[in-house]
């Protein structure tokens, strides 16, 4: 109901401000809730896949050239590579564990991750338009192991070879052009786990 | 000074009686603090915070019981089913849909046992297909899997929308090689080809 100009008039002074402290209040409980639910951490993601199963029937394509299906087992003594026994004529040398200093400067022994992408990259000189790698683990091995071992043998890095693991760990992946962007140079980009019996 | 204005008389000694100014509104002492600035940076924080929430199709909250792997890997998540594999339970939908069994030196763990690394952690044959240890089928994961694809098969049809059989593992970092190939065998199984492993980016290769 409008009130009389008369009242309106003679009326006091009304504050007009707002009263935020409720506001205040519920900003003060949302925030800290918000603040523990979010993640202060760049998530990304891996992409793999899993064997397929049945052998299928092999194309006049197979025929003619052979995958080389290169393999890294992951075992407790270190990594074992294996490919197409058509295309060796002798078996890989295992890469065992050793111990060396990490980026840290601590002395550790650790899968040897340097010579791993060493030999895989040889591998991709030999084969360049291979980009399929199989990765089995024994059944105790823990993911970090093979997230790290993915990343030794996805990309390209800066140099053909890394004596040292700290400077392994430090290494930056090599980049090409691509139109105006800067991509990695793939190694093997297609992962695929594989089971060890 | 306000209070001296009122009181001045004219010099003339005429004696009118001058009207009373009002004291000005920054003269006036107030009790309590001025929070509008206050509100100004809570509300932007709000922002932030609710946009980088929402944006984040995984959102993942770490403990003692789910350590997510470092990796250089760059591909950014998309929309997908996440899987939660941590030392106490496999999860999807914010459900406990199949638990983990965790061992240390031949004892159950407990409380603080999850901490250390080196424990053994398994899947029970219980859950498994026909109860059998070496089977790769976890049923309850792959029956819940199902539901989850059926219903988002239906969901893209209404949409008019191409469904996408992504699925996005979120594994702890000591999890073991054979639950990942039971999980990843299960979630196959289930009609989800394409499959990420969620990891941090960041720290060493």
């Amino acid at each position: 109901m409008s009130r009389k100009p008369s009242e309106r008039r003679n009326a006091e002074d009304f504050d007009d401000e707002l009263d935020l402290t409720p506001i205040m209040s519920i900003l003060v409980i949302l925030i800290p809730v918000l603040l523990f639910a979010f993640s202060f951490f760049e998530v990304r993601v891996q992409a793999v896949s899993s064997p397929r199963l049945g052998t299928g029937k092999a194309s006049k394509k197979d025929d003619e050239k052979k995958p080389l299906n290169l393999t890294v087992i992951i075992t407790s003594k270190g990594f074992k590579l294996t490919q197409q026994a058509e295309l060796t004529t002798e078996p890989e040398k295992p890469i065992f564990k050793r111990i060396m200093t990490d980026s840290d400067g601590k002395e550790v022994e650790d899968y040897d991750y340097p010579t791993l992408y060493s030999r895989v990259l040889a591998k991709k000189r030999q084969y360049p338009d291979e980009k399929t790698i199989n990765i089995g683990a024994e059944p105790h091995i823990p993911w970090k192991v093979i997230a790290r071992t993915i990343d030794a043998v996805r990309v390209e890095l800066e140099k053909e070879s890394y004596e040292k693991l700290a400077l392994y760990e430090k290494a930056e992946a090599k980049e090409k052009k691509d139109g105006e962007l800067k991509v990695p140079v793939d190694l093997f980009p297609a992962v695929v786990f594989t089971v060890v019996e | 000074m306000a209070d001296e204005i009122q009181q001045t008389e004219p010099e003339n000694g005429e004696g009118f009686e001058k009207k009373k100014r009002k004291p000005s509104r920054s003269n006036e002492l107030k009790g309590g603090l001025n929070i509008n600035s206050m509100m100004d940076i809570m509300t932007i924080m709000l922002v932030f915070l609710l946009v980088s929430i929402t944006s984040d199709p995984l959102s993942i909250k770490q403990d003692d019981y789910l350590k997510i792997a470092n990796s250089t890997v760059d591909h950014k998540p998309e929309d997908s089913v996440p899987i939660t594999v941590t030392k106490q339970a496999i999860i999807v939908d914010h459900k406990n849909v199949v638990k983990v069994d965790c061992s240390k030196s031949g004892q159950i763990c407990q409380g603080d046992d999850y901490k250390d690394p080196g424990n053994t952690y398994s899947i029970g044959k219980s859950f498994k297909e026909d109860g059998s240890e070496a089977s790769f089928m976890i049923e309850p994961l792959h029956k819940r899997l199902e539901e989850i694809v059926k219903q988002q098969k239906e969901e893209a049809k209404d949409l008019g929308r191409e469904f996408k059989p992504v699925a996005t593992i979120i594994c702890d970092h000591e999890i073991p090689y054979r639950i990942i190939s039971e999980v990843v065998y299960t979630i196959g199984m289930a009609g989800l080809s394409d499959l990420r492993f969620a990891v941090f980016k960041g720290g060493k290769r």
